[in-house]
């Protein structure tokens, strides 16, 4: 039940609870609260009243619940009411308030005016507010109105005193008599004042003395008649500094034209003052800098006038100042044939492009011509492009020098160039360089002629060595021959001293100048004759005519030609040192084919006893001597292949040493070296108790392509010695793969003993020729010292190199690395390593030719031994009459034999007419293990090649290679050519 | 609507396993848990009893209703077929929490119909909670719910939010169910009205220019013949409440449940400084007679009847034990319309049906008909 006693309690409640909050928004916020609660309403919302010009919309301040717009009826109540800025009318409100709207779901709306300030709007269900409420809530609607008005006037009052204050402008606030009544933070700060210091007092309190009291009369004579008065004033501190301020006082009329406050609003302008100072003295001293300045600064417009020029600005063109100032175009000096090109420039760089800086032919207005630079780029005014400023460079000066230093430096660049191109070259073509040389400085230097003068004091005479003319000038060389010095005393005299001889005219020397003459019989107009040093002795001159015309040269010229002369000297220093090293070099030719010749000779001569020795002692062998004797025909037999071991290394190291060492690659089993290996050591590592072991790792790829021989070699030298200087223990060769590179792999050979050692401070010593690590070594264990040395040098040649880890009483590691590429094994050479004599030989029809007879008995023991039947020729000759008729399978041929050698015999062999005479199998049988016999040899057109002493395997393996294995190559080509047939 | 409900709590794991096996069923969605406040719940003990991986709300009241079953301990754990909105805030009573933007008022759009408000009841500000949920949410939504604790009126942690219980915190559970809500208490006007002229949250000090203490004496002895003094004051001032008036509807009653020892008395739910308020008394019939308007009021404000409805009856506490055994009756006026009833006794209701204002209220009875839960 509604009663009147409920209500009067429920509008005092409400008043109550109007003006409650610290702004407007709250205190809206609050009292609508209070209605919507108190009036049992379920949403509502206050909007305030704004004036733009004379129309009005409602702006929306509160609202609860804060999206009451979701609420369709709300909306439709709100549209009758203008609430955005965008479509305010004249009038304020469409409907007549209080408004009151029914909706279909029992919901009222309510709007009223809350005094001058806006609207209140409610929605309640079901139940209505009664009439007499809605009326009797109108005074407290206007006082909400009030209040909430009274809010905003304090906000905007707040918002302005903040402003006041927060400004950084000086403001002060007086009454109508200059009493202060308030200032703000900036004012204080800047009189330094306190607020509460200031308050009550005068404005004088600020005054200086030192301002015209004039400006004070004429500013109370504006605000008297209430005008704003602006102006500048000197000001005092409360310290009693001055400063200089920029004041503007308005005056506050009231209604009836009485004056009742000032404002006053000012700033320091001290700072402004001494910047305005500064900026006068720098645009001062601009203009004295630009007009002390002798390249041209200038300024055009954008239609090209100048606008701006400096002194030298129209100095240099020859325009008065006046021309200048009444709008010159720029591209008057500018030659006609570069203003288009600067017009574009200009253009691009108006337009805000990228343009360079470049060489511009300027024009004088008198009508000269000089070069220039002419630098330039826009001017930016707000960000826009309002012309061209720049700076013009005269490079006359510039480019004169930088032709000179251009052609100072083609000259340089040609004596480098000759220097360069003559450093190689070779000894026959040192004269034409020469001549080449002078033809080129001659033609750099425009002159006509070119040449070189020798000195040769002892004769007291100077020849014309080398000469180059121009075209159409004659040659002057072969006059110039065997010329007395006499006649050129004073030249000779100035080179001696190391001077030049320049004679810029001819015409200018004496008369009866002996030089003069000379000079002129052979058309001279100028000359230059530059002193030629030789480790510090003259030795001729170079010169340089000029005939067509005068030719003057600079000091720099000249400085540069003494050097052509230096490089002409080198060259003909470098022709005689050639000539010197090219007799030297033959000398030595001879001096290394002396010395081979000496070894060959030299190893036939000690080999041919040997082989008697040793065969000899083979034949003993054979005969099944007695105990006693035995132990001395191996002694005997050790001797003898330990000589012929130290002849075969002094050769093999001789070969090397020369360079003589050629790879023979091709494709073998690792496996196969190794085992060689073994079968020729291990005899010697059981003769000694000492384990020879070996291991292939598995990685080791089985067939390589290199040299097997040099490779087997190798290792022999290495574990022979390893056995040499191992006295109990063992021997241990390695082989393994480390790495793979290039397509190659990479194989490690290492051989271990537990031997002597090497101390470290003998590791270099060891591998020198003829060394062993001390002397009683070589006492104790003997040997030539080149095992070690011949090792190093054939790793050289195949790109390797020995390495050595060893502790003295515990053994010696030597290892190598070899890259070998993969072989194929059907190219495998295969041997038969162990030799059998069979009866494989018997009935082989053998021709000895040797004239040795020892040598003959030696190879007759083994030849009946294999059952051979053997005919013995003394020499060549008769070898070729025993051939004719003589039927026989294969020749063994001496080399050096009396009457015809082995090679003639040969070669007459090789030419015989009949075919089975003619290709007849040839075995060589020499002394000399030298490589170049063994080729000369094969090229004579022998078959094959046995060292002497021979090896009874290695003469069997070649009888049975060139008898049975060719008849059965023959057999097996004849079949093939037959079927193919 | 499915529910489970225990009053032996002694095996927490099996409890454990019967809810989980609850949560797994097709269409339970989310779990909505009263629990009687003699279960003496610690924050351990929910988090025994309930899975963290299952969207679950609810609160400890004084008591908890099914029906006409009224117990002091025990779980209601109801299953709704839908997965709510729910958002926490914690720190209630922190008076400079800005609520107006801690609510998502994106949830608008989402077409939510229905919002389940519960408050730890022993919090201040809940006042200006309620003021601030309506300014997001206010507009056409229905509200129902109420303060959540203990009747011994110890503040201690009584939201249930996951397998969490909090203190000083409160729920809001948007559910797109419709819902039909009706408040009322039945409480008549005995004195008044008196303006407070001074008061400070939930107590006032000064009523009509005197001490609140001296003038409430004074009326209730006065008009009641009974004598009050501080030690018999809350089982006499429970029949003697405050209502504050609001144009055309019944007061919201403030129930004054301490007496301090400056005079002045602590009410549940805060006042306005230079309001007016009332001395209420009660009659049984009367409130009994205002719970079936309620009831009815609920009912009018639906459009039509569902055949699944269930009635969620907020009701006061207090009004329990100012009614005694007479609260069955009272129950009775809503369970005797043979809808499916559950529901708590509450320090403090809140509630809003259809287009009022939200308020919070004193030993009212609130009804929500939730249709479809």
């Amino acid at each position: 039940m509604i009663n009147s006693y409920d209500q009067i309690q429920l509008l005092y409640e409400i008043a109550l609870n109007i003006g409650e909050g610290s702004n407007m928004k709250q205190a809206a916020n609050k009292a609508l609260s209070t209605y919507l609660r108190k009036l049992n309403c379920f949403a509502g919302a206050i909007y305030k009243a704004e004036n733009i010009k004379d129309k009005c919309w409602f702006k929306n301040i509160t609202s609860i619940p804060v999206k009451i717009e979701r609420n369709t009826f709300f909306n439709e109540i709100i549209s009758h009411f203008n609430t955005s800025p965008n479509n305010c009318i004249n009038d304020q409100i469409q409907v007549s308030l209080p408004f009151t709207k029914t909706c279909e779901e029992k919901t009222t709306a309510y709007v009223m005016k809350l005094a001058d300030f806006g609207l209140l709007v409610m929605l309640k269900k079901d139940n209505k507010l009664p009439e007499d409420l809605i009326y009797a809530l109108q005074p407290l609607n206007k006082k909400l109105g009030e209040a909430l008005i009274s809010f905003q006037i304090k906000e905007i009052n707040h918002i302005h005193s903040q402003a006041l204050e927060a400004s950084n402008n000086a403001i002060l606030i007086t009454d109508a008599k200059g009493n202060i009544e308030w200032v703000n933070k900036a004012w204080c700060v800047l009189n330094g004042y306190e607020n509460h210091e200031a308050i009550g007092l005068y404005t004088n309190l600020i005054k200086s003395e030192s301002n015209d009291e004039k400006i004070f009369k004429s500013m109370w004579d504006s605000l008297s008649r209430g005008e704003v008065w602006h102006g500048n004033l000197m000001n005092k501190r409360k310290d009693k500094t001055e400063y200089n301020a920029e004041i503007t006082i308005t005056p506050l009329v009231e209604e009836f034209g009485l004056i009742n406050h000032y404002i006053s609003i000012s700033q320091d302008i001290t700072s402004r003052k001494q910047d305005e100072d500064a900026l006068l003295e720098s645009k001062t001293r601009f203009e004295e800098m630009a007009n002390l300045l002798p390249q041209p600064i200038w300024e055009i417009d954008l239609e090209g006038k100048l606008i701006y020029a400096n002194k030298a600005g129209f100095q240099i063109f020859g325009y008065e100042p006046h021309e200048v100032a009444s709008g010159l175009n720029f591209l008057k000096v500018i030659g006609s044939n570069d203003r288009h090109r600067i017009k574009e420039v200009f253009q691009r760089k108006m337009e805000g492009s990228k343009s360079g800086d470049y060489e511009y032919n300027c024009l004088k207005k008198n009508g000269e011509t000089f070069p220039a630079m002419i630098f330039s780029a826009p001017i930016y005014k707000k960000g826009n492009i309002e012309g061209i400023r720049g700076i013009v460079l005269d490079v006359t000066t510039l480019k004169n020098t930088q032709e000179r230093l251009e052609r100072i430096s083609s000259l340089q660049d040609i004596l480098i160039k000759i220097s360069t191109q003559y450093i190689n070259i070779s000894f026959e073509n040192i004269e034409y360089a020469i001549n080449n040389a002078l033809e080129e400085i001659g033609n750099f230097v425009d002159a006509d002629r070119a040449y070189i003068f020798d000195y040769d004091f002892d004769k007291e005479i100077t020849n014309n060595t080398f000469e180059w003319c121009h075209d159409g000038i004659e040659p002057q060389k072969d006059l110039l021959q065997d010329v007395p010095l006499s006649a050129l005393s004073t030249w000779v005299e100035s080179h001696l001293k190391g001077e030049s001889i320049h004679i810029p005219d001819v015409s200018n020397l004496p008369i009866d100048s002996e030089v003069r003459a000379i000079l002129e019989s052979q058309d001279i107009k100028s000359l230059i004759a530059l002193p030629m040093y030789n480790e510090q002795k003259c030795i001729g001159f170079m010169g340089l005519d000029s005939v067509r015309f005068i030719r003057k040269y600079t000091q720099k010229e000249q400085s540069i030609l003494e050097v052509f002369a230096q490089i002409v000297v080198n060259l003909k220093n470098r022709l005689q040192a050639e000539m010197q090293l090219k007799i030297a070099k033959e000398k030595a030719e001879k001096a290394e084919k002396f010395q081979f010749n000496f070894l060959s000779t030299m190893s036939h001569e000690i080999r041919t006893p040997l082989n008697a020795v040793v065969g000899l002692t083979n034949i003993l062998l054979m005969e099944t001597p007695k105990p006693e004797q035995m132990e001395n025909l191996n002694t005997l037999k050790f001797s003898a292949q330990n000589l012929l071991s130290i002849i075969n290394d002094i050769l093999d190291y001789n070969k090397l040493i020369s360079g003589n060492v050629i790879l023979n690659n091709h494709d073998f089993s690792i496996n196969e070296i190794i085992n060689g290996m073994y079968r020729v050591m291990s005899n010697l590592a059981l003769s000694k108790e000492i384990d020879l072991e070996y291991f292939v790792s598995e990685d080791v790829p089985q067939i390589i392509i290199g040299d097997s021989t040099r490779l087997l070699q190798i290792i022999n030298n290495l574990v022979s010695n390893a056995i040499k200087f191992t006295a109990k223990g063992y021997v241990k060769v390695s082989i393994s793969k480390t790495g793979f590179k290039n397509g190659k792999h990479i194989i490690e050979f290492k051989v271990e003993d537990s031997g002597i050692g090497v101390p470290s401070d003998k590791f270099t010593v060891i591998f020198e020729d003829f060394k062993q690590s001390s002397s009683s070594t070589t006492r104790e264990y003997g040997g030539t010292g080149l095992g070690l040395p011949i090792v190093k040098k054939l790793l050289q040649v195949m790109d390797s190199d020995i390495k050595i880890e060893s502790e003295v009483g515990k053994g010696t590691i030597f290892s190598f690395e070899i890259a070998f590429e993969d072989g194929d094994p059907l190219k495998i050479k295969t041997y038969d390593q162990v030799v059998k004599f069979d009866n494989s030989l018997e009935g082989i029809k053998v021709l000895l030719v040797e004239d040795n007879k020892i040598n003959q008995v030696v190879a007759l023991k083994f030849l009946h031994e294999w059952k051979c039947i053997v005919e013995i020729a003394n020499n060549g000759l008769i070898a070729l009459e025993m051939i004719e008729v003589g039927n026989y399978d294969v020749v063994l041929m001496d080399l050096q034999m009396p009457v015809m050698d082995g090679y003639t015999a040969t070669r007459a062999i090789r030419e015989n007419k009949n075919n089975k005479i003619k290709n007849i199998a040839i075995i060589a049988l020499s002394a000399s293990a030298l490589g170049e016999i063994k080729t000369k040899a094969r090229n004579f057109g022998m078959n094959d090649f046995i060292t002497k002493p021979f090896n009874p395997p290695d003469l069997f393996k070649a009888l049975i290679k060139q008898t049975i294995v060719r008849k059965e190559q023959m057999k097996d080509f004849k079949n093939d050519i037959s079927k193919n047939l | 609507m499915q529910k489970l409900i225990f009053t032996d709590l002694s095996n927490k794991k099996l409890i454990y396993n019967e809810i989980k096996k609850f949560t797994q069923l097709p269409n339970i969605k989310s779990l909505f848990v009263l629990a009687g406040d003699k279960c003496d719940f610690k924050p351990t003990d929910i988090e025994e009893l309930f899975p963290d991986d299952f969207p679950i709300f609810g609160g400890i009241f004084p008591q908890i209703i099914d029906g006409n079953n009224i117990y002091t301990s025990g779980l209601i754990i109801l299953g709704l077929s839908e997965n709510p909105n729910i958002q926490i805030t914690e720190n209630i009573s922190n008076p400079n929490l800005d609520l107006e933007n801690h609510f998502n008022d994106d949830i608008l759009d989402l077409e939510f119909k229905t919002f389940l408000v519960l408050v730890d009841g022993l919090s201040s500000c809940i006042g200006k909670f309620i003021e601030s949920l309506f300014n997001v949410y206010g507009i056409e939504l229905n509200f129902i719910g109420g303060g959540c604790g203990s009747i011994d009126l110890i503040q201690k942690p009584c939201i249930i939010f996951g397998n969490k219980l909090l203190a000083d915190a409160a729920l809001v559970v948007a559910l797109k169910n419709r819902s039909g809500i009706g408040v009322r208490h039945g409480w008549e006007t005995l004195a008044g009205p008196f303006k407070v002229n001074l008061s400070e949250s939930n107590s006032i000090l000064r009523l009509d220019n005197k001490c609140c203490w001296d003038m409430y004496k004074d009326i209730i002895e006065r008009e009641s013949g009974l004598t009050i003094d501080k030690e018999n004051f809350y089982s006499i001032a429970n029949g003697y409440p405050f209502g504050i008036t609001t144009l055309g509807e019944e007061k919201i009653i403030r129930d004054p449940i301490r007496l301090n020892n400056d005079g002045s008395i602590t009410c549940i739910g805060e006042f306005s400084q230079n309001s007016f308020v009332h001395i209420m008394k009660g009659t049984t019939s009367k409130l009994i007679e205002a719970t079936g308007d309620a009831y009815l009021e609920a009912r009018n404000s639906l459009d039509m009847v569902s055949e699944s409805e269930t009635i969620l009856f907020i009701d006061c506490i207090s009004r329990a034990l100012f009614l005694k055994d007479d609260f069955t009756i009272e129950i009775e006026k809503i369970t005797q319309n043979k809808i499916p009833t559950v529901g708590a006794l509450t320090l403090g209701e809140i509630a809003n049906f259809g287009q009022d204002y939200l308020q919070f209220y004193n030993k009212t009875s609130v009804v929500g008909i939730i249709q479809n839960l």
